[in-house]
């Protein structure tokens, strides 16, 4: 299959411009983005890759949920989620990857603020419905001097509908597993004023890849979305918005486990439950033509919450509670400067709370930060941009992010970018605050780094609770973030109205990972551990997108990305000739040569997309069709040498066909299709994939054009 | 693979070295390899109230000298090299046993370790927390998948054994499960549980007390 992908990137580079025909102007030259640089800015003077989907791609593609239209964009890796299998599959839900860096490396922005509620580092993108969704901005490499912690692999901003105009929008979508998803929005906007409100509701019975396992793969599961915002324009030069979002999310989980030993089947129910709501309002001032400032309020909350049950007499099994809170104060200035200058500056304070059975009592953080970005538009043709970061805490060490890039633009056609950044994350409060004695599991002991000493160590060692200290306890400092440092460098090449592309180079070096070591016994010889900055990885490839107008009817688009990353250590032991592994078949030992090495686990090295939109807006139908193809990728180590090497311990390559139809009558819409056409599977690896998807939706739009008093 | 789970089969390769001095008789050195597996290591009995595995508490000791289990009651004696105990492999030696004996691990390949290198060092148990072969998950002979809660042996790590009396021995683990086979990532936590701690290794003994195999 991934020679369909090589061929059909060959076809989009070797069809050259058939005629001078005048078509629609191209889109992207005015496109505006803002997560670039923190003030909008024309897409063709953005000097990092960018990549952004419209409103019109999402309902083109059929999404229902942010994970469904970020997997087919080129590069962006989906982790995993939905079943809690042991194996490989990710049980934390559907992140995103960004330059093959995890999804604890990536940051989610709603409205250029942050969505908290990481599940073992991972926002889960099926959380965010995109019906309300005007535009989602992709920024790649480390954005850390603009945005702080997690934007090390990227960052997406999600931008939602402000009122524009007064109208209503109802839909319906109906799919296979009795899954369901109902939208309705409503805009008001009068002169000075404009509301904006949407609420969703999303269901599904779930799935069963496995019927001779007991339980459902995916259990079912309803939420809620809602959402409001209100404009208020004061005066011609200064608007108030408020906006504000609540989700619900319930599932109801039933399983069977077993009773070790005589192995008998207890049944299992309960449910999870998430909620996530956030309120931020911003007020901001256009002073003069040189002067701008905006003042932003954050406040977010995410709480889960899992009760499991013995079915039989209903007596507890397992309980989960954790609750976040995030609170933020922002403000941004930005100037017209003389000689072209434009300059940003900004400073904000954040308090962080955390409150979960997982550790002792509620912890909490608060990070000062301030940053500032120059852009000097040097010539017509140059332009530069220099950034700095500050961000200060008393829980780790504070960390300085820079960011240098550079446009040129050669001609009209064709400009050149490149881009140095750097970018960290935080230290979560796991590895800062956990102070855990696992009473079950043979009492051993688990400190966050804040939350144990040598001193501390020592006494206890007096005191008769530990037998030995291990020389790595006298490395316990204050943790370091994770950091890493992007290069980015490509092309952008308009070949004409019609065809254009992009290239892209990257390469990140990744830092001071975070890794749990043991630092001591107790008597009972358990051990005790804390986290350290250990580990060291890099990822490193190249991206290309096309877009080709075939006429006014027809458009394709493609994208391919290779990727190579590699724990770096890993490769050290590989090149010293220190890793073997045992043939699947012979069980013979035998050394693993650096050919042998599949990087970093979840990542595919060749990953491409292929889409065909035909849209006829004087008749009203519309259709794609669209395919997403991504090489094998390692799952985890089987051979016992730590690292993935052996043909097993790869998940096959896949491809996915989605396809749909759309025809518009007056103010209705329906649209039927076809989610991952010919069923592809791998229960093992991806439990939450189901399998082939048909849908049909229905959507009413009702526009007052007139803008009355 | 599982026709013979029961038997301790012995599998037995010579291999010669020749002096490369023509004026002295030739003096070839036979070691024998032997392979043993389903060797139980304090299998799992059940679970305790806290839900952790137990079983009888008991080392399983093994002579390599006679390839054979010793009992018990002999734990106080020479008799034994080794002993097993879930993951723990103790050597008799420091505070395991009176003998003389001693371990580390090399890495490389099974068939490439013909001569202990002068320059290594035994190390000694000092239980519980300093095993010679140290203990833990990567440390010593094994590794533990947390998401799949499966140890397998490290591919490349010999256990470089000094027996009771002094003499000298190389060991691959090979596999912890029943039947040398590792259950499937999918299969129950219960068989995963109940199959675990029994040892499938080969080992070559050298007679002579010299440090080649």
């Amino acid at each position: 299959m991934k020679n369909i992908f090589f061929f059909l990137l060959i076809t989009i580079t070797s069809i050259t411009s058939f005629s001078q025909e005048d078509t629609l102007f191209s889109k992207t030259l005015t496109e505006l983005v803002v997560t670039a640089t923190r003030t909008e800015r024309k897409l063709s003077n953005v000097a990092v890759p960018v990549q952004i989907i419209s409103r019109k791609a999402i309902v083109q593609s059929g999404s229902v949920r942010l994970n469904d239209i970020l997997s087919e964009q080129t590069g962006l890796y989906i982790t995993s989620g939905g079943a809690t299998t042991s194996a490989g599959g990710g049980v934390f839900g559907n992140g995103i990857q960004i330059q093959g860096l995890s999804p604890d490396y990536t940051l989610i922005l709603l409205d250029g603020e942050p969505i908290i509620g990481r599940q073992g580092g991972v926002i889960d993108l099926s959380r965010l419905a995109v019906g309300n969704i005007k535009k989602i901005e992709i920024v790649k490499g480390p954005s850390s001097s603009l945005y702080g912690s997690e934007a090390m692999g990227g960052v997406v901003n999600i931008i939602t509908e402000q009122a524009q105009l007064n109208r209503l929008d109802a839909s319906f979508r109906y799919g296979r597993f009795n899954s369901t998803d109902a939208n309705l929005s409503a805009a008001i906007k009068k002169q000075n004023w404009g509301l904006q409100l949407f609420g969703n509701r999303n269901s599904s019975n779930g799935f069963d890849l496995d019927e001779n396992a007991p339980g459902k793969t995916v259990d079912p599961f309803s939420s809620y979305t809602t959402q409001a915002r209100f404009n208020f324009f004061p005066s011609a030069k200064t608007k108030i918005s408020v906006s504000g979002r609540y989700y619900n999310e319930k599932q109801d989980n039933y399983f069977l486990t077993q009773d070790i030993g005589s192995g008998s089947a207890i049944a299992i129910t309960g449910d999870g439950k998430v909620k996530d709501m956030n309120l931020n309002p911003v007020i901001t001032r256009q002073f003069n033509n040189n002067l701008r400032s905006s003042l932003r309020f954050y406040f977010s909350r995410y709480e889960y919450e899992q009760t499991l049950l013995k079915d039989a007499d209903k007596s507890p099994y397992y309980y989960d509670f954790f609750q976040q809170d995030f609170y933020r104060a922002e403000n941004q200035t930005d100037f017209n400067l003389p000689a072209r200058n434009f300059l940003s500056v900004g400073a904000g304070i954040v308090e962080e709370r955390l409150n979960t059975t997982r550790y002792a009592g509620k912890r909490s953080n608060d990070i000062l930060y301030a940053f500032l970005q120059d852009e000097w538009r040097a010539s017509e043709k140059l332009t530069f941009i220099g950034g700095l970061r500050y961000d200060d805490n008393s829980a780790y060490q504070s960390r300085v992010s820079p960011k240098l890039a550079a446009q040129f633009k050669v001609n009209d056609k064709l400009r050149i970018n490149a881009s140095y950044g750097a970018g960290f994350k935080a230290p979560d409060f796991r590895q800062l605050f956990l102070n855990f004695l696992n009473t079950a599991a043979g009492g051993y002991v688990v400190y966050g780094a804040n939350e144990i000493t040598i001193s501390e160590l020592e006494s206890q060692k007096q005191q008769g609770i530990l037998s030995e200290i291990l020389p790595r306890a006298y490395d316990l400092a204050l943790l370091k973030p994770e950091i890493s440092k992007g290069l980015n460098a490509g092309v952008h090449f308009d070949v004409n109205e019609k065809l254009n592309f992009d290239v892209n180079l990257f390469r990140n070096d990744i830092d001071e990972l975070i890794q749990v070591d043991i630092i001591a016994f107790r008597i009972n010889a358990a051990p005790v551990y804390s986290y350290f900055n250990v580990k060291e990885a890099y990822t490193q490839g190249a991206e290309i997108n096309s877009s080709f107008r075939i006429n006014n009817k027809f458009q394709l688009q493609g994208g391919y990305q290779f990727l190579m990353t590699a724990d770096k250590a890993d490769l050290e032991r590989i090149e010293n000739g220190e890793v073997y592994t045992r043939d699947l078949e012979t069980n013979e030992v035998y050394k693993v040569q650096k050919s042998d090495y599949g990087g970093l686990p979840n990542r595919s090295k060749h990953m491409a997309n292929a889409k065909l939109f035909y849209e006829n807006t004087k008749k009203g139908w519309s259709a794609s069709v669209r395919a997403i193809y991504k090489s094998r990728w390692g799952t985890y180590d089987k051979d016992g040498n730590g690292l993935i090497n052996r043909e097993d311990e790869f998940a096959s390559g896949s491809t996915l066909i989605n396809i749909n139809a759309a025809k518009t009558i007056n103010a209705f819409r329906v649209q039927a299709g076809i989610d991952n056409l010919f069923n592809y599977k791998d229960e093992l690896n991806l439990p939450g994939q189901p399998g082939i998807q048909p849908y049909i939706s229905i959507h009413y739009s009702f526009i007052k054009n007139k803008n009355n008093n | 693979m599982k026709t013979n789970l029961i038997a301790l089969t012995v599998i037995t390769t010579g291999i010669f070295f020749t002096s490369c001095d023509k004026e002295e008789v030739p003096a070839p050195v036979t070691v024998q390899t032997k392979s043993v597996s389903n060797l139980p290591g304090d299998t799992i009995l059940g679970l305790t109230s806290m839900g952790q595995p137990y079983g009888s508490g008991k080392y399983t000791l093994y002579s390599l000298e006679t390839n054979s289990i010793i009992s018990n009651t002999d734990s106080a004696t020479s008799k034994w090299d080794i002993g097993f105990r879930g993951t723990t492999i103790i050597t008799n030696s420091g505070n395991s046993g009176p003998g003389a004996g001693g371990a580390f691990v090399y890495t490389g390949l099974f068939g490439d370790l013909v001569q202990i290198p002068t320059d290594s060092t035994f190390r000694i148990d000092n239980a519980p927390t300093a095993y010679a072969i140290k203990s833990g998950s990567g440390n010593g002979w094994y590794s533990y998948n947390g998401a799949t809660n499966l140890i397998t042996p490290i591919p490349g790590r010999i256990l470089v054994i000094r027996t009771a009396s002094g003499k000298y021995a190389k060991i691959e683990i090979q596999n912890y499960y029943k039947g040398g086979v590792t259950p499937d990532a999918t299969a129950s936590d219960n068989d995963k549980l109940m199959k675990q701690r029994y040892y499938t290794f080969r080992y070559t003994f050298q007679s002579d007390g010299s440090k080649k195999f």
